[in-house]
């Protein structure tokens, strides 16, 4: 609930999606208890042109699956990159460039299990729970004949801080880090990279190193990770990474050229802001990092530096093809609910000679269209994030993300979208409906 | 994918043999209106369209809006695809430390190019004067800029590409770069600053003092970090700073972030923790290089920690395209020398970095045919409405002796006719708004990585048919349906 309440509040679609949603439930339970019959006259004026209502409602189910699955990208990373208010994690990386490579030593001031930690991470707490290191690790299977399906990529990290650190695995089955912990050649591997491998739990591979030279590694799959972000990458464990290097110094007598540049990220769980602002200055200000500066962000920054490289395109996508999209969803409603009112003028004229007031007709016309337009958008919310649920997320690459995850406030914004739209497309319709002039009607139809 | 592409493919194959089928019976109502033949008259159509102009312009709105989009995406599109085709010159061949398929990754010894194979070395260009091989020592590294004056939010840092070259002169032919304003970099690759304000810019360095820098928003920090990044001050020499040249789009980039339209020779820029002198902007070359800063190899290599004497990739001028590739075979198959290398011609480099772009072109051609279904949706909406209404008007055609499938021309046109309007204005704003626009995007990119650019998007001959050729889908698709069943009525039964 507080978690709901959370997304609820942070994110104003969500809001602005909800408050349609129950208007429109609200309306529609009043319409029903106050005139249930003029409700039975739209549901059969609908199924009079079941052509027109089929192709209006699939017209609109098109474009509300195309928005929710551009929201659905749009909305992962704006989440992604909000700042959290606590348990936060602070990225140690290099200062002035990327790929960040620091020295192994970095950790040892770093970790709160070692005796030469920075005083201020263990006056603020830290313990050695709340660090986890990682080094990237990339390998083809077929070095002559290298492709992304045989390329594999590697977290090389400390199993044990794979429940307590990796976001997403905090159940993960401790059995197999158990099995990572007594074979130090053990991985665990993505879905995809699973398949694309061919290959099976239990079964071995050999990597032939694309970023560490003549590090060329033999590997035993011990688990799969769970379907989502990992699906492309994998899991090592930093010993056997570390003794491949010292194994290199030791025959070639001399060391690795990327030796002192192994270390790419160090994270810190830090349980609030003003921790976070005080432990970053410590270490960004320490001088036992002078050699090879670093400094210190939140994952939502770094993530949002990365992804500053898409802005355009995610703010082309944001800015002007939502919006037009809507827009154009707006028009085919109300293109067909004003064809639909110019043939039923007549009909119209009748019903007020009947007695049938301006308002209760252009309730009427209102009324179906916000019913064929909300029907068409929950339905359309929902199908996309059932399939989606199903086959385990969008596959669209985006940086890192392999994947994005439906949320299920899709339906709210399904239906928000196709009651809103239906509402901005018939609000003239309806206005003309509710001024026809049965004069001028019976005149045109002597 | 494989779920997802299951699941669709009856779909899928339904809409592709829907979309033929119309498309060729539009090809042959078109044929069909222009051939001196029978028909129903066009001018009957077209007074349709007026009679019920309100509904006409509704759905040819709906078409501006979808072709417009589609134009602008196919824009994007077009423009990062001819950005990678261009970025590689014939000829040219990049040798990386064996193993590394990317600049990143790739880690060379300082060494000279007579180290090269025999082979290798006889293939190399060599420029008259002054009389040298064209051939570069480059050491490229993504930097860290902290963008001046951003908006509060996490996105305050920005990664720009840095290329340190051993000989800039020799990199810009073999690059093909030409200087658009400035002065390439010195010999030393530091310009000493004269202490004077930044309106007397004029022949001699142009010069921003330490209150207008900071003034103009590019340093952030106050005076103290500005001492400290400009060598010197503070003492009785000059100051002075390490130069770099900008590529154009990154200097419009630059430019933008603190209000102006493009960053110029004089201005000083923070990058990485040292404050350069922009020497000179690269001429717009449509090229990635364009995205790029150039400086010193030296400068380069101690600033980011790379260590003196290493290189990420040695580039070379072949005598001809076909030299080049057979250069480049034979030193990433020949392991026997004193080094092995891996190798590439630069357009076999960039065609790697384009094909990675294939999830982000898939994602926009998708994005594309789904609004055109939506679209076609819309014309089918407004032409079984105009069936509808004139179903005594067809009885009245067939009592006349139009056949069926002069009727179905009829309709068809009708339809295209709706999407032509449309579609015209949509391409029209189309390449108003999508072509020539500066855009950021990243090339390659897999996991995290790949190059960060700046480029223009362009509306071409193939974005316009593109976009053409599914503006007149929407039509035949939307129309054919529709006059299907204006075709199928009976003359008696539609006059009832």
């Amino acid at each position: 609930m507080s978690n709901f309440l959370e997304e609820l509040l942070a994110n104003p679609e969500n809001l602005v999606a909800l408050v349609i949603s129950l208007l429109v439930a609200v309306a529609w339970l009043v319409y029903v208890l106050v005139s249930p019959k003029m409700v039975l006259l739209a549901f059969k004026n609908l199924r009079r042109n079941l052509v027109r209502t089929l192709l209006t409602s699939l017209a609109i189910m098109v474009l509300v699956i195309m928005v929710t699955l551009i929201w659905t990208v749009i909305y992962f990373l704006d989440q992604t990159m909000q700042e959290r208010s606590a348990d936060f994690k602070l990225i140690v990386m290099e200062r002035w460039k990327v790929p960040s490579q620091m020295p192994p030593t970095h950790a040892d001031y770093l970790n709160p299990g070692s005796s030469k930690c920075l005083p201020a991470l263990k006056e603020a707490g830290l313990a050695p729970k709340d660090f986890m290191t990682w080094s990237f690790y990339g390998g083809t299977t077929d070095p002559d004949k290298m492709s992304l399906e045989n390329l594999v990529f590697f977290f090389v990290m400390d199993p044990t801080a794979i429940r307590p650190m990796m976001d997403d695995l905090e159940n993960f089955d401790p059995a197999l880090i158990k099995k990572m912990l007594d074979k130090r050649e053990a991985c665990l591997l993505g879905q995809d990279k699973l398949r694309s491998l061919n290959k099976r739990v239990g079964e071995r591979f050999k990597l032939t190193s694309i970023n560490y030279k003549d590090i060329d590694l033999e590997f035993e799959i011990v688990g799969a990770l769970p379907p989502g972000r990992y699906d492309k990458s994998g899991i090592m464990n930093d010993k056997y990474f570390n003794e491949a290097l010292d194994k290199y110094a030791r025959d070639k007598r001399t060391r690795h050229p990327l030796d002192q540049m192994r270390l790419n990220l160090i994270w810190l769980r830090v349980p609030d802001q003003a921790t976070f602002n005080k432990v970053g200055a410590a270490i960004e200000e320490s001088p036992y990092f002078g050699d090879r500066p670093v400094k210190c962000e939140t994952g939502s920054a770094a993530i949002g530096s990365f992804l500053a490289a898409y802005r355009d395109i995610i703010g082309f996508f944001k800015n002007y093809l939502v919006p037009a999209l809507l827009a154009a969803m707006a028009l085919v409603i109300a293109n067909a609910i004003s064809i639909t009112v110019r043939e039923r003028r007549a009909e119209l004229a009748v019903l007020k000679v009947l007695g049938f007031r301006p308002f209760q007709i252009l309730c009427l016309v209102l009324g179906e269209s916000l019913l064929v337009g909300a029907l068409s958008g929950l339905a359309a919310g929902a199908l996309t994030y059932g399939f989606f649920y199903l086959i385990g997320g969008l596959p669209m690459q985006i940086a890192f993300f392999p994947t994005f995850q439906v949320p299920s406030w899709a339906l709210a914004w399904g239906l928000a979208m196709g009651a809103g739209t239906a509402f901005l497309g018939c609000v003239l319709p309806a206005w003309n409906a509710r001024s026809v002039k049965v004069s001028e009607v019976f005149a045109k139809v002597a | 994918m494989i779920v997802l592409l299951i699941v669709l493919a009856p779909v899928i194959l339904l809409v592709l043999l829907a979309s033929v089928v119309s498309v060729g019976a539009s090809l042959v109502a078109l044929a069909h209106a222009v051939l001196p033949v029978a028909k129903v008259p066009l001018k009957y159509n077209l007074r349709n369209l007026q009679n019920r102009w309100l509904t006409t312009l509704a759905t040819a709105l709906a078409f501006t809006i979808v072709v417009g989009l589609v134009t602008a995406m196919l824009a994007f599109v077009r423009g990062l695809d001819r950005l990678t085709e261009t970025s590689g010159m014939p000829g040219n061949v990049m040798i990386l430390s064996d193993g590394a398929v990317d600049e990143t990754m790739s880690n060379l010894p300082n060494a000279s190019i007579e180290e090269l194979p025999g082979d290798m070395q006889a293939a190399i260009q060599r420029a008259p004067q002054p009389k040298r091989f064209l051939a570069t020592k480059e050491v490229y590294v993504v930097a860290v800029y902290t963008v001046p004056n951003a908006a509060d939010g996490p996105h305050k840092r920005r990664y720009v590409q840095m290329r340190g070259l051993d000989d800039v002169h020799a990199a810009a032919l073999i690059h093909g770069i030409e200087l658009d304003r400035g002065q390439w970099l010195s010999p030393s690759g530091v310009r000493e600053l004269a202490n004077k304000s930044a309106g007397d810019a004029e022949g001699s360095p142009p010069v921003l003092g330490p209150s207008s820098v900071a003034a103009s928003g590019m340093l952030f920090g106050e005076g103290p970090l500005l001492a400290a990044c400009l060598l010197n001050h503070g003492t009785s020499a000059r100051p002075t700073a390490k130069e770099v040249i900008l590529g154009s789009g990154i200097a419009k980039t630059f430019g933008m972030d603190v209000g102006r339209d493009t960053l110029g020779p004089g201005d000083l820029v923070k990058i990485g923790p040292v404050t350069w002198y922009v020497a000179g902007v690269m001429k717009e070359n449509n090229s990635s290089y364009g995205s790029e800063i150039w400086a010193m190899d030296t400068h380069v290599q101690g600033t980011f920690g790379r260590g003196l004497g290493s290189y990420s990739s040695f580039v070379a001028r072949t005598k001809s395209e076909r030299i080049g590739v057979k250069a480049a075979k034979e030193l990433k198959d020949n392991r026997s020398g004193l080094r092995s290398y891996n190798a590439f011609t630069e357009q076999e480099y960039f065609a790697k970095l384009t094909s990675a772009n294939v999830g982000m072109r898939v994602t926009i051609i998708v994005i594309a045919v789904i609004i055109t279904i939506a679209g076609a949706l819309g014309v089918m909406i407004t032409m079984f409405a105009a069936i509808s209404q004139r179903t005594k008007d067809i009885g009245v055609l067939r009592l006349l002796g139009f056949t069926r499938f002069q009727i179905l021309c009829s309709f068809l046109v009708e339809s295209l006719v709706i999407a032509a309007l449309g579609g015209l204005i949509g391409l029209a704003v189309g390449y108003a708004f999508g072509d020539g626009r500066i855009v950021n995007s990243i090339v390659g990119g897999q996991g995290g990585g790949g190059k960060s650019v700046v480029f223009r998007t362009m509306v071409d001959l193939s974005v316009l048919m593109s976009a053409g050729i599914l503006t007149f889908l929407m039509g035949a698709v939307g129309g054919f349906i529709p006059a299907i069943s204006a075709m199928r009525l009976r003359p008696l039964e539609s006059l009832r």
